[in-house]
């Protein structure tokens, strides 16, 4: 009686458990879904009512996401879709090859400054540390489009307008201080007798980072870039603003770009959305245990 | 000429005084032990003479070098730490190399040099595992290891055994003692060994000279004979043997020729060393604190002259002893008996001791009255 009442419990609350677990899934992933479905769907199809779920032979198409590919327009798309296909379409493909190109230089940036700065900030007690540590994370509360237009001014200023170089530094700039938050707290995490040890072993300040702390902290490490590539990966705000050209434009002002007029090709949008999250999601997947012990590892 | 010297070294953390003005010298191929509670500043002490701790003030010197301020990897010591810190993304082999590869040895001496090492503490067949692969012994092993392959000028051991069970750390104990021994024989660089721990059976059985720390600096400086047999004041006396000093407060005075010590109208004869206490006190008549170590409570027959009368509380058989809870006036005292000698809770017995085994504490200074 006894073992039925706690067996029965311990199965209702794996049964919320999975309920709640579902519940999240379909918010995170039925926009993505979707997004992929509408992606291999011909135009008159988007517009039918109820819609379709599951592609068949007749709706589906390649043509959306030959046209991102290759510039070229598939006879099977119709004039009327024709029309809605504008040339930056094709700018897919440039775009995000400059969000790669930018979020590879500001992780890099983000490794070079942010190791040593977290570590300073786990192991060393300075005058005014907590401070300057307070300060940086407090850089993260200021909200993008306060500063987005003095910082179009200064970069007009400086010559810098339409750059990638300038949203490198930007986008330096604001994820630096997660970086250091997380690299920080996963430091702390590491005995430091670890380090002592290397010192004792003959190790000066930089062997020591780089045969023991840096080795030891490998997956707070790549949780640590994969945040910061992520997030200049998918900046918009300041992208949208200080870009003009293809120079400098990245991925995410390329699909808002799609997505202007009543007209707009609501299977390109999807094709490119899809196209464009396919990096993010294939560097997840790799790092996928990584990240996750990264933000969990405990040392004994 | 000390080989190790630490002159007036102190330590201040944000206010707290972990070590006090501690002068220490330690000659070459000593093993000397620091022993004192948690928080008396022994492990501060030889995180300074490591270097991973910066003094407030004074000075070490190395065989004659002011190292003072010379960075740990400078100082060629080697460390054992009380986690052990084994690298856990290098394997056993690389572990015990680590120093050789920073110090970039030719390939082919490091390996040897790193055989010859687990060699000594037999791991030779692990040095291809990682650490977690390992057991809490091997660890241990393999943490000496990385010491010993160096040929330090000093070795820092910090609690070292602590994590280790019972058997087990008996057992390194004898091998470290072992060790050393060898090492302090060795004809090129011999083994120098400082030792931090709080367990006085280890500090007793592996000191060649056993510090004693409390408050931030250290009270007896002595060999473990001397300092179970002649402790310098009440504090050693007490920390060092289990179970511990019986100590009976009451006054020593002088009676024609002879001294005795007086407490609640009982009477312990001390004869010469209660004289030359209250000569070197110059007094006739002083307060004081009697110490007698539990082994030496003797139980006597009944009547004897200058016995005292005591009850027997509770018998506590540990195997090869009995430990026996007496009440004597409302004083409790502790003797340790053979276990042949029939005596049962509540019986009234008498309790003697031989005054050679007998203690003398000032109660104001907590120093011994014989120095």
């Amino acid at each position: 009686m006894l073992a039925n009442t706690i067996s029965g419990r311990r199965w209702r609350k794996q049964l919320l458990t999975l309920v709640a677990t579902a519940l999240i899934l379909i918010y995170i992933l039925a926009p993505i879904c979707w997004a992929i479905v509408s992606s291999f769907q011909k135009e008159s199809a988007l517009e039918d009512r109820p819609p379709h779920f599951f592609p068949t032979a007749e709706i589906f198409t390649l043509s959306h996401y030959k046209f991102i590919f290759t510039g070229q327009i598939d006879k099977e798309a119709t004039t009327m879709i024709q029309a809605q296909y504008t040339m930056s379409g094709t700018y897919i493909l440039p775009g995000i090859v400059n969000s790669i190109v930018i979020a590879l230089a500001v992780t890099a940036i983000n490794l070079l400054f942010g190791l040593p700065a977290g570590h300073a900030f786990a192991r060393y007690q300075f005058w005014g540390s907590s401070q300057v540590f307070m300060g940086f994370l407090v850089t993260r509360l200021l909200p993008a489009i306060s500063i987005v237009i003095p910082m179009y001014i200064l970069l007009q200023q400086f010559d810098l307008l339409d750059t990638k170089r300038a949203l490198v530094g930007i986008y330096s700039a604001i994820t630096l201080p997660f970086t250091i938050w997380i690299l920080k707290a996963y430091f702390q995490n590491i005995p430091v007798e670890y380090e002592e040890a290397a010192r004792m072993d003959g190790c000066g300040y930089l062997r020591t980072m780089w045969r023991v702390v840096i080795p030891l902290a490998r997956p707070g490490i790549i949780a640590a870039a994969i945040f910061a590539f992520m997030a200049a990966y998918d900046e918009f705000v300041f992208a949208t603003v200080l870009t003009s050209s293809l120079n400098s434009k990245t991925q995410t002002v390329i699909i808002a770009g799609l997505a202007q007029g009543l007209s707009a090709s609501r299977g390109l949008i999807a094709a490119a959305a899809v196209v464009c999250f396919l990096p993010p999601v294939l560097l997840a997947i790799l790092f996928r245990k990584q990240v996750v012990q990264g933000l969990t590892t405990r040392f004994a | 000429m000390g080989f190790l010297k630490l002159e007036k070294i102190t330590k201040r953390f944000s206010g707290s005084l972990a070590v006090d003005h501690l002068d220490l010298e330690v000659e070459e191929g000593e093993f000397l032990v620091l022993l004192g509670p948690s928080g008396c500043g022994k492990t501060t002490t030889l995180r300074m003479i490591a270097g991973l701790e910066v003094q407030t003030e004074g000075k070490i010197t190395l065989e004659g070098k002011d190292i003072s301020d010379s960075p740990p990897e400078r100082r060629d010591m080697a460390m054992v730490f009380q986690n052990l810190a084994l690298y856990p993304h290098m394997t056993v082999f690389d572990n015990i190399a680590f120093y050789l590869q920073n110090i970039r040895t030719p390939k082919e001496t490091i390996e040897q040099k790193v055989r010859q090492a687990a060699r000594q503490v037999g791991i030779e067949e692990f040095l291809t595992r990682y650490p977690n692969q390992l057991s809490g012994g091997q660890r241990q092993r393999v943490a000496l290891a990385r010491a010993l392959v160096r040929c330090p000028k000093v070795f820092l051991l910090d609690e070292p055994l602590s994590s280790l069970d019972a058997k087990l750390r008996a057992g390194m104990r004898s091998e470290l003692k072992l060790l050393h021994r060898n090492l302090s024989q060795s004809k090129e660089r011999k083994g120098t060994f400082i030792y931090v721990t709080h367990d006085q059976v280890e500090a007793l059985t592996l000191g060649t000279r056993v510090a004693v720390m409390n408050k931030g600096n250290i009270v007896q400086l002595s060999t473990p004979r001397d300092l179970y047999n002649k402790p310098r004041n009440l504090f050693a006396s007490t920390f060092v043997g289990s179970p511990s000093m019986n100590l009976i407060e009451g006054s020593l005075e002088r009676e024609n020729g002879s001294a005795a010590f007086i407490f609640q109208g009982n009477r312990i004869a001390l004869g010469e060393i209660g004289v030359a206490a209250l000569k070197r006190a110059n007094r006739a008549q002083m307060p004081a604190i009697l110490g007698v170590r539990p082994e030496s409570v003797k139980i006597a027959s009944p009547g004897m002259t200058g016995a005292l009368a005591a009850q027997v509380v509770t018998v506590e058989p540990l195997g090869q002893n009995n430990l026996i809870n007496l009440q004597v006036g409302d004083r409790m005292l502790i003797a340790l008996v053979s276990p042949d000698l029939a005596i049962h809770e509540g019986e009234n017995v008498n309790v003697c001791f031989q005054p050679q085994a007998t203690h003398l504490f000032d109660p104001q200074t907590e120093e011994n009255l014989l120095g």
